[in-house]
């Protein structure tokens, strides 16, 4: 009986998902049309803060907890399953056409990051100094984000501005949508560990597994959604802006 | 992780990601979760 609580609660936490993906994709793309900036800022900045607050809150637990090693392991998992998980089953779902100029400068960016913290990991500790680093290196990809959404705004022209769209609606779809995904991943992740645990699977088996793919689900949903949609733009810079933030903002502040 | 960001990249490069290779990325986290499990 109380499994199949647990399975229900776990298909409402993947339906609160799937709305959560929806909304925030609806926002990001009418606040792009509004600010005049492309879908790609959108997915790299608001999306991929968004998706990647399970993440955080994952991490500051383990933190709080003294349980560094978690930590690095949500991490290096999460941005696993981000490229082999999420990006391969959105390719599954419909075969992606990607701009090679929105990615140029990004992907480096990503592969950039990731070099750096395994140089910082190479003596078996990421230090506080090591933590200031990456969170310097945070806010000089949020500048430079900034700044080329600010030249892709006054580069665009006045008939896009024409969009009538409603700003606070599009805020309100973003923050709700980011705070579903929040829930909706909790709610899933908790009730598959708890029917894990009553089939008696291994807390490890549960770790690697269910966490590792569980705080990717909204990275997941948000992408296939906004692929499915025709915002293949939205779906990828999703995928490298929770990337970096994995490690520059999760790793830099916890 | 870079393995996967390496083979990222090189679909993002040729502007287009198909259908196989998604099915070989699902499938390379599969294998990756099962070695990681043994």
């Amino acid at each position: 009986m109380e499994i199949a609580v647990n399975a229900l609660l776990t298909i409402v936490g993947l339906v609160i998902l799937c709305f959560g993906g929806s909304w925030l994709v609806s926002g990001g793309v009418a606040i792009a049309k509004k600010l005049r900036i492309s879908q790609m800022i959108i997915g790299l900045t608001i999306v991929a803060y968004g998706t990647s607050t399970p993440e955080l809150a994952a991490s500051m637990a383990a933190a709080v907890g003294s349980h560094t090693d978690l930590i690095l392991g949500n991490v290096v998992g999460s941005n696993i399953s981000n490229i082999g998980m999420v990006i391969g089953v959105c390719a599954v779902v419909s075969t992606l056409v990607v701009k090679k100029a929105t990615t140029r400068k990004e992907v480096p960016i990503m592969i950039g990051v990731t070099l750096l913290l395994i140089a910082m990991s190479v003596d078996g500790e990421i230090s506080q100094y090591d933590g200031v680093i990456l969170v310097a290196g945070l806010i000089a990809f949020t500048a430079y984000t900034l700044s080329r959404a600010k030249k892709e705004r006054n580069e665009a022209t006045e008939d896009s501005a024409s969009t009538k769209t409603r700003v606070p609606r599009a805020l309100a779809l973003i923050v709700v949508g980011a705070a579903l995904l929040y829930f909706g991943g909790f709610l899933t992740v908790e009730n598959a560990v708890l029917i894990a645990e009553n089939l008696g699977i291994s807390e490890t088996v549960i770790g690697i597994t269910i966490i590792a793919i569980g705080t990717s689900l909204p990275e997941l949903v948000t992408s296939v959604i906004a692929i499915r949609k025709g915002h293949t733009d939205i779906g990828i810079g999703t995928i490298v802006g929770s990337n970096i933030y994995n490690i520059l903002m999760i790793m830099g502040i916890s | 992780m870079i393995g996967f960001a390496v083979v990222l990249v090189a679909f993002l490069r040729s502007g287009i990601i198909p259908r196989p290779a998604g099915v070989g990325l699902v499938i390379a986290y599969a294998a990756y979760i099962g070695y990681t499990l043994l």
